[in-house]
């Protein structure tokens, strides 16, 4: 009689214990399906490489050689104030499709060796400038800054030289962050 | 008929023993069954996220984009897309038309209902089709062609 017990009990035991294993397996499938959902479902941020690539494309298109372009100089051997960036270095800002209105901004600023700013210029949606300026984790999403810098030479005078800083801005939210 | 008794419950209790057997071994059996199934179960369903239209589509836009975006003309680029043949493939797509490039958007669609679109900032005109071999068949690979944007914005 005790025996018998004994065995219901042990086969009573080893239900509930298989009940406990599906309910653990299906947590997990549940944890893993929630976190493969997650991932795949979180875009990729190219914004940071598409900047770069911009600065890139920028720095070609400025400096030849390690003298800057004649263009960015006018007759009086000044900065040409009316130098346009993105026609000179083949940018279109622009794009005809969803509500994509002024999703870039670059701006290039030259200074002397002294630091000191003596001539800047700048292209697309200005607003965006703003984005960098804000270190709140939160709203660090909405647009992506990057910043470089490089030396060069006057085409003018081998004395002269200049500290480039270029800074590529790119909102793009929608297509990068979810 | 004693003895036949005896025999009787012997008997009984051998067949009672060895069916007892058998349901163990069964539900052993099952067991292990439900869980390979489960676990069949999650690793395609691993495979399929990881290789699914949405997914690719999404890559393969952005990556032509900056792949345009770094370009200069005159250049013919190749790429690699046997992923996004297969999937459309698979979906019943002409691998043909699963990348179209308007303006500074590129398109790639590699379902009915899907497709992703990311744009480029280089003013190239660029020119997107299929590498096919000698039996007309797609290899899998994109030829992309950038020249100076005559027109201009």
């Amino acid at each position: 009689m005790k025996n018998k017990i004994k065995r219901i009990n042990k086969r009573g035991a080893e239900k509930i214990l298989s009940i406990y294993w599906f309910a653990i397996l299906i947590i997990i499938a549940g944890a893993i399906v929630a976190m493969v959902s997650l991932f795949y479902g979180t875009p990729y941020d190219v914004r940071e490489t598409e900047a770069n690539i911009m600065i890139n494309q920028v720095s070609d298109c400025l400096s030849d050689n390690g003298k800057l372009a004649q263009e960015l100089f006018n007759e009086t051997k000044n900065f040409n104030e009316n130098f346009n960036l993105k026609e000179e270095c083949n940018f279109v800002f622009e794009t005809e499709f969803k509500n994509e209105r002024g999703e870039y901004f670059l701006e290039v600023d030259f200074y002397d060796l002294d630091n000191e700013k003596i001539f800047s210029i700048s292209e697309g949606n200005s607003n965006l400038y703003a984005d960098c300026k804000i270190e709140d984790d939160k709203y660090k999403r909405l647009s992506k800054c990057v910043e470089r810098e490089f030396y060069s030479l006057s085409p003018l005078s081998d004395k002269n030289v200049f500290k480039i800083k270029i800074t590529s801005v790119i909102r793009k939210t929608e297509k990068n962050v979810k | 008929m004693k003895l036949n008794k005896i025999k009787q419950e012997v008997f009984s209790c051998l067949s009672k023993s060895s069916n007892k057997r058998g349901e163990i071994l069964v539900e052993n059996v099952l067991f292990i069954v439900l869980n390979i199934i489960f676990i069949s179960i999650l690793i395609f369903f691993l495979f399929k996220q990881g290789s699914g239209a949405i997914l690719l589509e999404q890559t393969y836009s952005k990556q032509i984009a900056l792949m345009i975006d770094s370009a200069k003309p005159v250049m013919e680029i190749k790429l690699n897309m046997e992923k996004a043949r297969e999937i459309a493939e698979e979906n019943k797509m002409d691998f043909g038309e699963a990348v179209s490039i308007t303006g500074n958007v590129v398109n790639v669609k590699l379902s009915q209902k899907g497709g992703h679109e990311y744009s480029f900032f280089n003013d190239v005109k660029v020119e997107a089709f299929p590498e096919k071999n000698e039996q007309n068949e797609y290899t899998g690979i994109y030829i992309f062609t950038i020249n100076k944007n005559e027109g201009g914005k």
